[in-house]
């Protein structure tokens, strides 16, 4: 069940190893860390991530849980879930609407699901399971995709708000995801926000895009562009926003850049928050 | 029993294989040499090839090209050393190695061994890219082993008492130790300074590779033949005495080789039967 918290996490970025140490050195500048959830499945002791938990609030975010493939959830990974759920303190968990394996084929990226309702039955029984293992709220992800899928029987924003309204559970809204997708398949974005359950929105991805082969591409490698500011504006002014991260994975030649972002990001969350009014 | 194959498994084997695209969009017959599909699945299949085939080629595209550019960092040394459009031609040629139905490496570790492994049988044996490249597989490799140990459980060897035969040796298991036959370690200190030499000449040279528990970093460290000889007789004995009786030096040699293999995180001394001694940093 989803229940509305009160507390703002702020303004956060995903944990890589690379950045570790730089993120200790400005652990002041940063509200909060997202790390992936897998991580803790395998990486029991991580010096610089151990050194972040015991100064800022986290939350897991996974990557194969593959809600969206026609399989059942493995119980291994069920398994390894629950016991981080339980041994790490997490503000929440999300994961992405999209397929990462099946039938033993690992994709190593997230792929779209057709929008039917056959997708969207399958996915509200997986996060029915994996909510039924824990009382912390669960957020479902928006994910970028260049092509649709055969077999889709209705738009995006309408597969989204039955999967997370059928689910009863959270949103982490990706704006860039979002902006790239409006791009790449000729829709308005803010009529994609109108449509959507923004009472169900908990967390917010921002990022950067890039062209790349005649298309918008989310790099996760540059800038946060000012049109996905904007949206995220009028986001701010439209739903109550608990925490958001900027998601940064490559071509970071000064970590301080980030640290810009950042206070940028929190500037525009602080001016233009609707729990603020 | 299966009779056709799951449309969502098509996609992934595809979104995962350019070149099947590729081939599929100029011969769309190509479909069945790899997959089993229902004559509904291969009308929709067909369908989406012809109005977002395109689309589906350049993901998949982008996806091998970001597996490339996160490989990169794994294989440094070799990166130094081939020309990138060699390297990059190589890339291509492994990509098409991968049959349609075959997973890729599940993390740019595994990438990197398996793209390292398919490029050693192009250099000569004992050739100075062929000591390189099995320099980085056996780093890869080792880096690649997982953390099972996390609690660090040390005998302070200067509380070793004399009964050297209630002692035991415990390894981390994430360490290899590989022979090569050119200094590897003076031409990875002169790729790291931006130095290419061509030729080296021959050195055997043993090379210890080993993943610290704590920080997971992995340290390589270059043997000496003393250092090789009592090492290799550790991994086979069953106590300390079997191990002095094995390679005979003075005690104080002992200690400072089993204080050495301590601090870089290769093994834990136990008392046998007895309890451990935790070691606290
Ligand atoms: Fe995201």
């Amino acid at each position: 069940m989803f229940i509305k918290t009160d507390q703002c996490l702020g303004v956060g970025v995903n944990f890589r190893n690379e950045i570790g140490n730089d993120i200790i050195h400005h652990i002041n500048e940063i509200d909060f860390i997202e790390v992936n959830t897998e991580r803790f499945f395998v990486d029991k002791n991580n010096l610089h991530l151990d050194k972040i938990l015991k100064k800022i609030p986290l939350v897991l975010h996974g990557l194969t849980l593959s809600v969206g493939a026609d399989q059942p959830i493995e119980q291994t990974y069920l398994d390894n879930l629950s016991s981080t759920l339980s041994s790490v303190n997490c503000a929440w968990f999300s994961e992405h609407i999209s397929m990462t394996s099946i039938n033993g084929i690992e994709v190593r990226a997230l792929m779209p699901v057709s929008f039917n309702e056959d997708s969207i039955e399958r996915i509200v029984n997986k996060t029915k399971t994996i909510m039924s293992k824990t009382d912390k709220n669960f957020l479902l992800e928006n994910i970028t995709y260049y092509y649709s899928m055969p077999n889709s029987k209705m738009n995006e924003a309408a597969f989204i708000t039955e999967v997370i309204e059928r689910s009863d559970c959270g949103m982490l809204l990706d704006v860039n995801n979002l902006y790239v997708n409006s791009i790449n398949h000729h829709y308005d974005p803010y009529d994609f926000l109108e449509q959507i359950p923004k009472e169900r929105i908990v967390e917010v991805h921002l990022a950067g895009c890039d062209y790349r082969y005649d298309m918008l591409v989310d790099t996760h490698a540059s800038q946060i562009k000012k049109e996905v500011l904007e949206l995220f504006k009028y986001l701010c002014s439209n739903a109550d926003i608990k925490g958001v991260v900027i998601e940064r994975d490559s071509n970071l030649d000064s970590f301080s850049d980030l640290i810009d972002e950042v206070r940028l990001v929190r500037d525009i969350l602080k001016k233009n928050s609707r729990a603020r009014n | 029993m299966k009779t056709t194959d799951n449309l969502q498994y098509v996609f992934a084997c595809l979104a995962t294989h350019s070149y099947i695209i590729s081939r599929m969009r100029n011969n769309f017959d190509e479909v069945h040499k790899h997959f089993k599909l229902s004559s509904q699945d291969v009308a929709g299949l067909k369908l989406f090839m012809d109005t977002q085939g395109e689309r589906l080629l350049t993901s998949a595209i982008l996806m091998e090209e970001k597996r490339w550019r996160e490989m990169l960092p794994a294989i440094k040394y070799v990166a130094a050393v081939v020309s990138k459009d060699e390297l990059k031609s190589y890339w291509l040629e492994y990509l098409t190695s991968i049959k349609a139905v075959e997973n890729i490496p599940v993390s740019t570790l595994s990438e990197a061994i398996n793209f390292l492994y398919y490029i050693l049988t192009k250099y000569t044996t004992g050739s100075l890219l062929h000591e390189i490249i099995q320099y980085e597989i056996a780093k890869n490799t080792v880096s690649a082993f997982d953390s099972i140990d996390t609690e660090k459980t040390i005998y302070p060897v200067e509380q070793l008492t004399d009964d050297d035969a209630s002692y035991r040796v415990v390894f981390n298991p994430s360490y290899l130790i590989v022979d090569f036959n050119l200094p590897i370690s003076k031409i990875i200190n002169d790729l790291t300074k931006g130095r290419v030499v061509d030729s080296y000449n021959n050195k055997i040279e043993n090379i210890l590779f080993v993943k610290s528990r704590v920080s997971n970093i992995v340290r390589t460290i270059s043997l000496h033949p003393v250092a090789s000889q009592l090492l290799r007789e550790l991994i086979n004995c069953k106590n300390l005495k079997s191990w002095k009786q094995r390679v005979a030096s003075g005690e104080d040699t002992y200690q400072k080789f089993l204080i050495n293999m301590m601090d870089i995180d290769l093994v834990t001394i136990e008392q046998i039967g007895g309890e451990h001694y935790v070691y606290q940093d």
